[in-house]
């Protein structure tokens, strides 16, 4: 009897204790992670970068509907649209990082923004996923690239076009892009020097402005080059009139700025064209990643216009958080989750595939900035695997075009 | 000038006195002493929002000094902005400069180019001036982005330094506002001062009729000329506090679009009003925020792609029509309002 008293008792310590130790963990945990977007969702870079807030949305709502959070934890969004314009980014940033708890990750679909943010980010000890200018990223700090650096697209395209190429002379490439950081982020010595060493010939690099519809002239002056290819990382439909309009025999290599959202607006004039992109195919509908990016793109109702590569990088920003801040947790806990925990499993990511391999994903101490992409060849207004030994649809690691001093 | 009824000058230093009355100095008073200790008092975005408000005052009131004061017209000031901050920037990165020390070279800089471009001002006027200040706001940019990209980064976007102040590395928004504010500040109250003075008056007779003014003696060339300078001047000091405010500079920011936002500020305001010009700043990056939270408000009752349309063009379409309905029904602008707000108060009740 007296056993059985001390038992009763004993059991009833225990289940106190344990309740008000699983409490007190409990309370450590968060009540939510906050994730900021903050990018130019309706100025000119908008019909490529836009996208990318639906993509979000969406993937947090997969996140924390399907994958119950991160261990429980919902994940909350707060978007800003800077319009295009640096200086009110930089407004919102400050409104966003004064917020209490502040958002610990910032997606920034905004080249010039981005690179303003830069040591913004390191400074204030928060996270950020930006585009892959070389500004952006470099020195490393608390920064990752959406993809491969710019240059490095370019570089791994040049290389398609070496290996599958049969004539005698080298092949020549005329380079037109957007006079602005974004557009001339291809344009770097490592890249002209590697473009050289595999021996392709660049015969041309001409500029426009975003807002120009009419780039006749530089066409023209390309045209005189006579190029086999050209090669952009921006919105490729005005290049594709003018090719048309001064019946120039030449295709079009896109890196960025091509993809579904430009194709579909004249997909003969990108018959045949190339573009090289971080993502996997919309038009591969075994994919189970892009069937499930696609059932959450119907089931809330986002336009044809929306489905581009900036919604599935919306998606990877958030696959991204839920991965990196669940694998810092389970090594440190909640109670010593931090930013340089975080930034360590992000820096971390090997090979990362999520959602069966929707983006492949690489980020290293010397690079933040994966290098893996796939070549696409454009047909029937389709983004089908290219030929050749760097295309059939696998995942190929971009030539590193990271500049020397960085090295 | 208006005063309140009983306030009468009895000495010249009375009558040329800025702050006249005792109230107004307490007013004054107060007022410098809480622009201290604002930054403990408000967030780190409000905060950023005043700096950068700040900063476009001083620009603006460049812009009064040549627009307001004298009649002459410049779609050049975003671009006078960019070759202050740049000029800075180089100094800084590539010289090695510190802020203080580059801070007067480029403001100069900015002067004298401005200079050169007013110098058209002498054969020509009007809309024809506005087409020269244009070329300016060309080619500028243009000449940061191709002349030496290796030293102005091209399109890129280029960090700087924070600069420092006796060892304390201004690297945050509250540091930063007390070097924006004391510019500020000290260039209302210069500008003011100039307006009042024989240069000010030189610069009214000529916006009012130059053929008048030349037959007083005003030499009107040298008065264009330096009024074009102060102006330029200002942009550039603008520049360099816009450098440091946002700790980066991309030649994006310096665009025709921000030229013309800086002429609506003062129109709003009213041109040749220092206060005047202090509103239309504030009532327009007001504006600017206020259009941020309408846009995706009314673009939520239309289908997506009607919504995306009326949330990309709010900004500029509130912007246009302020300006519209500011020339048709208060064309004197903010400034008129205010001094009739003014009156009110001082006579009230007896208010006619």
């Amino acid at each position: 009897m007296k056993f059985e008293k001390i038992f009763k008792v004993s059991f009833i310590i225990f289940l106190v204790i344990s309740f008000f130790s699983v409490a007190a963990v409990q309370a450590k945990k968060p009540d939510s992670i906050i994730i900021a977007l903050l990018g130019d969702l309706t100025g000119p870079y908008a019909p490529i970068v836009g996208p990318m807030a639906p993509g979000t949305e969406d993937a947090i709502r997969y996140v924390n509907d399907e994958l119950g959070g991160i261990n429980g934890v919902k994940i909350k969004l707060i978007i800003r649209d800077n319009t295009g314009k640096a200086a009110l980014g930089l407004q919102q940033y400050a409104e966003l990082i004064g917020m209490k708890p502040k958002p610990l990750f910032f997606g920034v679909p905004h080249t010039p923004t981005a690179e303003a943010l830069r040591a913004k980010v390191l400074a204030d000890d928060v996270l950020g996923f930006f585009p892959s200018s070389i500004e952006d990223i470099f020195p490393v700090g608390n920064t990752v690239g959406f993809y491969a650096l710019y240059p490095s697209h370019a570089a791994l395209f040049v290389k398609w076009l070496k290996e599958g190429w049969t004539k005698k002379r080298n092949p020549r490439v005329g380079i037109i892009t957007w006079d602005t950081s974004y557009g001339r982020a291809i344009l770097t010595p490592e890249f002209y020097d590697y473009a050289k060493k595999i021996g392709v010939d660049i015969v041309a690099t001409e500029l426009f402005g975003v807002r120009d519809v009419d780039i006749t002239t530089q066409m023209v002056r390309i045209r005189s080059k006579k190029p086999d290819w050209l090669l952009t990382n921006c919105l490729s439909l005005s290049i594709l009139k003018a090719v048309n309009e001064l019946n120039m025999d030449v295709r079009l290599a896109n890196s960025v700025g091509g993809g579904w959202g430009v194709v579909r607006l004249a997909p003969e004039l990108h018959e045949n064209c190339i573009d090289i992109n971080s993502v996997a195919s919309y038009d591969n509908l075994d994919h189970p990643g892009i069937r499930k990016i696609l059932e959450y793109h119907k089931k809330y109702k986002r336009s044809l216009k929306e489905q581009t590569n900036f919604y599935i990088y919306g998606w990877q920003y958030v696959l991204m958080v839920h991965k990196v801040i669940q694998d810092a947790v389970a090594k440190v806990g909640w109670d010593n989750l931090d930013t340089a925990a975080i930034k360590k499993e992000m820096f971390s990511l090997t090979d990362w595939e999520p959602l069966d391999g929707v983006v492949r994903v690489t980020y290293t101490k010397k690079l933040p900035a994966s290098p893996w992409m796939k070549i696409y060849r454009i047909r029937g207004g389709k983004l089908v695997p290219a030929e050749g030994r760097l295309g059939g649809g696998k995942w190929v690691q971009c030539p590193d075009m990271t500049p020397a001093k960085y090295r | 000038m208006w005063r309140p009824c009983g306030v009468l000058d009895d000495t010249y230093e009375k009558d040329i006195a800025i702050i006249r009355t005792r109230p107004q100095w307490i007013i004054t008073g107060l007022s410098l002493f809480s622009l201290i200790f604002l930054p403990m008092m408000v967030s780190g975005y409000v905060l950023t929002t005043i700096n950068l408000t700040a900063v476009c005052i001083i620009s603006a009131l460049g812009l009064n000094v040549l627009t307001g004061l004298t009649g002459q017209i410049s779609l050049g000031q975003g671009a006078f902005m960019g070759v202050g901050g740049y000029s800075m920037m180089v100094l800084m990165n590539h010289f090695g400069f510190s802020f203080w020390l580059a801070l007067p070279f480029s403001v100069l800089n900015a002067g004298f180019l401005g200079l050169l471009f007013g110098l058209p001002s002498l054969r020509i006027k009007g809309f024809y001036l506005a087409m020269a200040t244009l070329a300016a706001q060309f080619m500028i940019p243009w000449a940061i982005i191709y002349i030496r990209p290796d030293l102005t980064g091209g399109t890129s976007t280029v960090s700087i330094q924070a600069p420092s102040f006796f060892g304390i590395s201004l690297t945050t928004q509250s540091h930063i506002y007390y070097v924006i504010m004391f510019f500020t500040v000290l260039i209302i109250f210069l500008v003011r001062n100039l307006a009042r003075s024989k240069i000010g008056r030189a610069f009214v007779a000529i916006r009012d009729n130059d053929l008048a003014a030349e037959i007083m003696g005003v030499e009107i060339f040298s008065y264009k000329l330096l009024s074009f300078f102060i102006c330029s001047l200002l942009a550039g000091l603008a520049g360099c506090l816009w450098v440091i405010w946002m700790g980066a500079i991309n030649v994006d920011s310096f665009t025709l679009h921000e030229s013309i936002w800086y002429l609506g500020m003062i129109i709003v305001g009213g041109l040749g009003s220092i206060p005047g010009t202090i509103f239309g700043v504030i009532f327009i990056r007001a504006l600017e925020l206020f259009a941020q939270f309408l846009g995706p408000l009314i673009a939520s009752y239309f289908p997506d792609a009607i919504g995306a349309s009326i949330k990309n063009g709010i900004s500029p379409f509130i912007f246009g029509l302020v300006i519209l309905l500011f020339l048709v029904y208060e064309p004197r602008g903010l400034a008129h309002r205010w001094e009739i707000t003014k009156h009110f108060y001082r006579r009230w009740p007896f208010s006619f």
